[in-house]
């Protein structure tokens, strides 16, 4: 049996050696890992970029997002980045925690803590971009 | 082992940076969340603009770029393998990049406190 198990979170690596033949069984955080960074990879840039760098933050307020927020096209950059966000950090801190946190017990209260966290905070947040009344 | 017993107690640079950026898009998240009362985002954003706030969002800035340009360097030398042999220029070109992309930024972020505060 050659398949190895390979734990979840963005610092899963070091990955075997270049020329290291060995085939892997990959866990579904792993795979949800990589297809989050990929499309974190645009949207937290240019999230950071069109909110804090084009705009001076001093001007921050709800003009900005009813001004965005006409467009669909926002609402659903700004509600896909909260989701794939909580997502990416939440896998992220809990493989962080798993690694760190010997204790069976603590590290499953902390995950759930860490679930209900995002889960809720991600819930309102999306729901307020979807609904949100501009005019 | 000495040399392994070292590398396991050096900063994961990329985790702390991971972690700022969590912690922000949780705050932005519930912030969003209360758009709808206009005046208490209006007042918060307003807070924004000093300068504490504008050195926050700089620090937040400078997480997001190095952890995004770290992350893809993850993710290139998983995609190719022989790349790994290169990690060493990787990382300087990351830290390098990292800190050519936040200066000019750090600048734009807080070059309108000090044009309204010196006016």
């Amino acid at each position: 049996m050659t398949a190895t198990e390979v734990p979840s979170g963005p610092a899963a690596d070091p990955a075997p050696a270049a020329g290291h033949e060995v085939p892997e069984t990959k866990s579904w955080g792993w795979h949800l890992m990589q297809v989050t960074s990929w499309l974190l990879l645009v949207l937290v840039p240019v999230h950071v970029f069109s909110t804090w760098v084009f705009h001076d933050p001093g001007h921050f307020g709800v003009a900005l997002y009813v001004d965005r927020w006409h467009q669909v096209t926002w609402r659903l950059f700004d509600g896909a980045l909260v989701v794939l966000a909580f997502l990416h950090g939440g896998v992220g801190l809990n493989g962080m925690c798993t690694r760190r946190i010997h204790r069976a017990g603590v590290r499953t209260a902390l995950s759930v803590v860490i679930g209900v966290v995002l889960g809720v905070v991600g819930v309102l947040a999306v729901s307020t971009i979807l609904s949100f009344n501009v005019s | 082992m000495v040399a392994e017993q070292t590398s396991t107690r050096r900063v994961n640079w990329g985790a702390v940076s991971g972690s700022v950026v969590l912690v922000y898009v949780v705050v932005w998240a519930l912030g969003l969340s209360h758009v709808a009362s206009r005046t208490t985002f209006n007042r918060w954003g307003a807070a924004m603009g000093s300068l504490g706030a504008r050195l926050v969002i700089c620090g937040v800035v400078l997480a997001t770029i190095f952890h995004t340009l770290d992350g893809l360097r993850r993710l290139v030398a998983e995609a190719v393998p022989r790349q790994r042999v290169h990690e060493m220029r990787w990382r300087t070109a990351v830290l390098f990049a990292t800190w050519a992309i936040a200066l000019p930024c750090f600048a734009v972020i807080v070059w309108p406190w000090v044009a309204e505060t010196t006016r």
